[in-house]
């Protein structure tokens, strides 16, 4: 159990015994139809806490809407229209340029060379979810948040958000009122506040833009309870940002971020530049706001057991693509992609002490030129002549989840040194 | 396990920007550097001094029926041989007094350097902030344009505006437009400098996180431009506005001695130095000392508070 799981379990005491009990009823694969049944027979208190009941009622309920199923979050499924997802993206494609400039590649006799930041993503996020991203550095969460969020233009693939295809949005108007809809959360709360402007006007900042608010006492007054959402005092809107820690700094950006009243939140690493210790306060502020506004978030990380904690669902990435897609219980509890296995085995664990730690081996190879096949095969040790020659896309199996690779389908993923892993990581 | 209160607990009011002026180390290291005291004094004194010429004055030096060319040649501090006048720092050939003569010529040659600088900064921190900005091919044109000029030396490119006005504009005009000329010459060859530093910031500003967190909400680019970037890259520009209006203000000078400058009628310093320049070897120091004094006491001061405010808006250098 790490630091944070234990900060989050401290915090949550109360609430989290019977959260933890629905999750755990409604994600266990054949829970299915007993669920309810189950609950009874443990205690009968907990059946009767509102998270469980909706979480129950909503697996029963088939969710079979989206082109991806909708995670069937237990914590957060309280909303009826979570069958139908709030954003999906579709085969969503983004190459960068990195060829040399144009005289000196002609000269050189080469060809223009891309980078494939986002290969071929597709996911959908249910209202009201936490999806997530994970990944080693460099394979293209990133930019994924950033496409969705207006930051890159997508070089191929459809972006839809409530039903409507992002690019399809014309005149600037109608833009900026999609734009409103949504917000992001950075990474570096030290960079993502102007350091000239104070913390007032800086969250006063989209009120202004969206032209939500019209005179200055109504934006003091919604700044004021904005800064209070995020446990910070009203009387801190008067001071510049570097008079903050980090971890303020980080409820200044969520209190600006929730300025415009959005529904999806992007979240990409938001507490990977804090305190330890420090993260689970804004980790459990995160979900609180998530709680209490019906926010959606898509939550770009590369640290699992912040995951763990914050997703409904997960979506594994390397280079540029989505390797499997499963409900985050499911994913943690039994990972069918090597690579995920290779990830989760990587978490630090006191129990497995001496023990060395070989459990990721080889580098991200260089996106501009990615191996042939499945691109995770110099990796992998389940790679045969196949993976090397034929790239997998996404299947879907049994439970649900996703799953892109040969090995997986074949069932050649049933040896030992898969097999090891998932012991030792749940 | 909580190492971070969720409400600060410094909860002490907005200070007015006057008691954070006191209390800064701006302030506290103005003070520590002796030097940098004694070139702001000068820098005021030459200012105010300026400012207000007509009032401190003795004679009108522009003014043909005040002079008396009795005066002529006057050694300083000594009476004329034929009048029988004083005067402080002497006289130049037509009895004009030098330090009536130096007040107006300083007032000249302080506006002509603010305003060339200012003309300068507006026009390179523009071009920097698009070029830095947009990036490609924008870019590209802005900077090479830069590189182009910065390969010859600001006087020359000054030269060529002034040969161009000459041709262009009327002789009836050039004695009334030569100032403003002036200005437009000494900012055009000095707008790169600029430039290329509010380009280089630009770029590295631009890709932080609160620039895209306002593009993000669809701030349109000139907002972001002049409200988040700008406020932003203006440390170094301060910089290079001063030690350039040393930079203007000599090359003023330069340009008026060359003869291009402003006419003899308004003598600038850098003209009362021509002007002089011709008794030089016959005696008359004076006349081309004291303008030449005065000129390096103020770009020196200038330049001294230049270095200074670099040092102390560097945190780098910071103690």
């Amino acid at each position: 159990m790490s630091i944070i799981e234990r900060a989050l379990a401290k915090a949550k005491q109360e609430d989290r015994a019977a959260v933890e009990q629905a999750e755990g009823l409604v994600h266990r694969p054949q829970a299915g139809q007993d669920a309810q049944g189950a609950v009874a027979e443990r205690t009968g208190d907990v059946a009767d806490h509102p998270a469980v009941a909706a979480a129950v009622e909503a697996e029963i309920e088939p969710a079979a809407l989206a082109p991806a199923p909708a995670a069937a979050g237990a914590r957060r499924v309280r909303d009826a229209r979570a069958a139908a997802p709030l954003l999906y993206v579709e085969d969503l494609r983004c190459a960068f340029d990195v060829s040399r400039p144009w005289l000196e590649r002609v000269l050189a006799r080469e060809p223009r060379r891309w980078l494939r930041a986002v290969d071929g993503v597709s996911f959908a996020i249910g209202r009201g979810c936490t999806f997530a991203l994970v990944g080693e550095s460099g394979c293209g969460k990133s930019t994924v948040a950033r496409l969705i969020v207006g930051l890159h233009e997508p070089s191929a693939g459809r972006i839809v958000f409530d039903g409507r295809d992002v690019a399809e949005v014309r005149g600037s108007a109608e833009r900026q009122q999609l734009r409103s809809r949504f917000q992001m959360i950075f990474q570096d709360p030290y960079a993502s506040l102007n350091p000239r402007w104070r913390v007032e006007r800086i969250i006063a900042e989209p009120i202004r833009v969206f032209g939500l608010e019209r005179d200055e006492a109504a934006i003091r007054a919604r700044v004021a309870a904005l800064l209070g959402q995020v446990g910070l005092s009203p009387a801190d809107g008067a001071k510049y940002p570097h008079e903050f820690s980090g971890g303020q700094r980080q409820r200044i950006c969520i209190a600006r971020a929730l300025a415009n009243r959005p529904e999806f939140l992007v979240c990409d690493e938001p507490t990977s530049a804090l305190d330890v210790s420090v993260q689970a306060q804004i980790l459990n502020l995160m979900r609180d706001l998530q709680d209490e506004l019906g926010l959606t978030f898509l939550f770009i990380s590369h640290d699992l057991a912040v995951v763990r904690h914050m997703a409904d669902e997960v979506g594994v990435m390397y280079l540029g693509r989505i390797v499997e897609i499963a409900a985050s219980r499911a994913l943690f509890e039994r990972p069918r992609h090597p690579y995920t296995r290779m990830l989760l085995a990587a978490i630090p664990d006191f129990s497995r002490r001496g023990r060395g730690d070989d459990a990721v081996r080889g580098e991200v190879p260089n996106p501009i030129t990615p191996p042939s096949g499945c691109s995770f095969h110099p990796r992998c040790p389940l790679a045969d002549a196949r993976c090397r020659g034929e790239a997998p896309v996404l299947r879907e199996l049994d439970d649900g989840r996703r799953v892109a690779c040969h090995a997986v389908e074949e069932g050649r993923d049933t040896i030992e040194a898969g097999a090891e892993i998932c012991t030792e990581v749940s | 396990m909580s190492t971070e209160s969720p409400t600060p607990t410094t909860a002490a009011a907005p200070r007015g920007a006057l008691a954070r002026l006191l209390d800064s180390d701006l302030l506290h290291g103005f003070l520590r550097s002796p030097i940098t005291v004694l070139s702001a004094l000068i820098v005021l004194a030459i200012l105010i001094a300026a400012l207000l010429a007509p009032v401190i004055a003795p004679q009108n030096p522009f003014d043909p029926a005040t002079l008396n060319l009795m005066d002529g040649f006057s050694r300083p501090m000594q009476a004329n041989a034929f009048t029988g006048n004083v005067y402080w720092l002497g006289t130049d050939a037509q009895g004009r007094d030098l330090f009536s003569a130096i007040l107006y010529g300083s007032r000249v040659s302080l506006l002509v350097g603010f305003a060339a600088v200012a003309f300068a900064a507006v026009l390179g921190i523009a071009l920097g902030l698009i070029a830095g900005y947009r990036g490609g091919w924008v870019d590209s044109l802005i900077m090479r344009i830069a590189d182009v000029q910065l390969s010859f030396p600001a006087i020359l490119v000054a030269l060529l505006i002034f040969g161009v006005f000459k041709g262009v504009v009327p002789p009836a005009l050039h004695d009334k437009a030569a100032i403003y000329v002036l200005i437009l010459a000494i900012g055009l060859s000095d707008w790169v400098q600029y430039a290329r530093t509010v380009r280089s910031s630009t770029l590295a500003e631009r890709n932080k996180e609160y620039v895209q967190a306002a593009r993000v909400i669809g701030v349109p680019a000139p907002t972001i431009l002049l409200r988040h970037i700008l406020p932003n890259v203006m440390g170094p520009v301060l910089v290079i506005a001063t030690i350039g209006l040393a930079l203007a203000i000599i090359l003023e000078s330069t340009l008026s001695f060359l003869g291009v400058g402003v006419p003899p009628t308004q003598p600038s310093l850098g003209t009362l130095i021509r002007v002089g320049q011709d008794y030089l070897f016959s005696g008359e120091w004076w006349i081309v000392f004291f303008p030449g004094l005065t000129l390096l006491l103020l770009a020196l001061s200038v330049n001294l508070l230049g270095d200074w405010l670099r040092d102390a808006l560097d945190p780098r250098l910071r103690r």
